[in-house]
């Protein structure tokens, strides 16, 4: 089934969550797989192909902001460069706007 | 065994052919991920397990990611790959022809196909031209990534000379032969159009 343009899955959601509540910090992929994986009480992380995929989406739609650490920090501590996200102002208000919303029953729930 | 470099081989594959700076980037950002998780949870068979793991997990998305960095492009269908499997099967028959008439002429795998149908001098001369026409085609099908033009030239060549050097054969090796220049062709454009693609 095609996703409504816009609209967020719960993974970017979830990714979203973990951005504003690091209030500005900027984070890199495996540090959110972890972080994710703590929230969710899970030993796997994420899959390297669904966790870049959505923190594209997020990118590209403007509710994060990414930039590629400066390499002689990476070369003074021995490892490969990082990619840091951090939330937008945009990616903020859209937490605060998706909680505001009010979670539709499924049927199930209705007749229960 | 270091499984993460199975993770990083498949970013390199899925990422072929599209732009270069995203390539790059997803390659980068995917080899940061693999080094801190093995930092993190250190070296060992479970970790590089949970690496490969993580890989094979996200290839729904990888490919998906793929689709959509390519959309309006042509992307290899399943009709290009039963087309370069057909045409790969075309290329090891004639080899395997060719190869087998100059054996045959030697007689090294113990039968003679044309007993006193030889003149003095011929089995040589047979064996020597196989042996030429087997390294043409063989080379052929090794340069065709590298310099396809070249390639193309040697199995034109491999073809039209299988043909006069077994011209009683020409009915078997001409459609061979023209199946694998086709073949090569086909390859050289496409990797023309990859090269093109991937530059603009």
């Amino acid at each position: 089934m095609r996703r409504k343009p816009g609209s967020l899955v719960p993974l970017e959601l979830a990714i979203l969550e973990l951005a504003a509540a690091r209030a500005g910090d900027p984070f890199h992929g495996f540090e959110l797989a972890k972080a994710l994986a703590d929230a969710d009480g899970s030993r796997a992380l994420t899959a390297h192909g669904t966790l870049y995929k959505a923190l594209g989406r997020l990118a590209e739609q403007g509710l994060l902001e990414d930039e590629w650490e400066d390499p002689d920090v990476a070369l003074g501590e021995g490892r490969p460069r990082r990619r840091l996200y951090r939330i937008t102002g945009a990616g903020a208000r859209r937490v605060v706007e998706e909680h505001r919303r009010e979670p539709v029953p499924s049927p199930k729930a209705a007749l229960a | 065994m270091n499984l993460t470099r199975l993770a990083l081989w498949w970013v390199d594959r899925y990422t072929r052919g599209g732009s270069e700076p995203a390539r790059v980037a997803r390659r980068e950002e995917i080899a940061s991920d693999v080094w801190e998780h093995r930092a993190v949870a250190g070296a060992g068979p479970r970790v590089e397990f949970a690496v490969l793991s993580r890989c094979v997990r996200g290839i729904p998305a990888d490919i998906s990611w793929r689709r959509s960095r390519h959309r309006g492009r042509r992307l290899p269908s399943l009709r290009t790959a039963v087309r370069v499997a057909g045409w790969s099967l075309a290329f090891l028959a004639y080899l395997f022809l060719v190869g087998a008439h100059g054996y045959s002429a030697t007689a090294v795998v113990g039968f003679d196909f044309y007993g006193a149908d030889w003149e003095p001098g011929d089995v040589i001369w047979y064996a020597r031209v196989s042996a030429m026409l087997l390294a043409l085609l063989l080379a052929g099908g090794i340069l065709i990534r590298r310099w396809p033009r070249i390639a193309v030239a040697m199995l034109v060549a491999a073809t039209l000379g299988t043909c006069g050097a077994f011209w009683w054969a020409t009915p078997i090796y001409a459609p061979l032969g023209l199946a694998v220049v086709a073949a090569a062709v086909a390859l050289a454009r496409r990797r023309a159009q990859i090269v093109s693609s991937a530059a603009s």
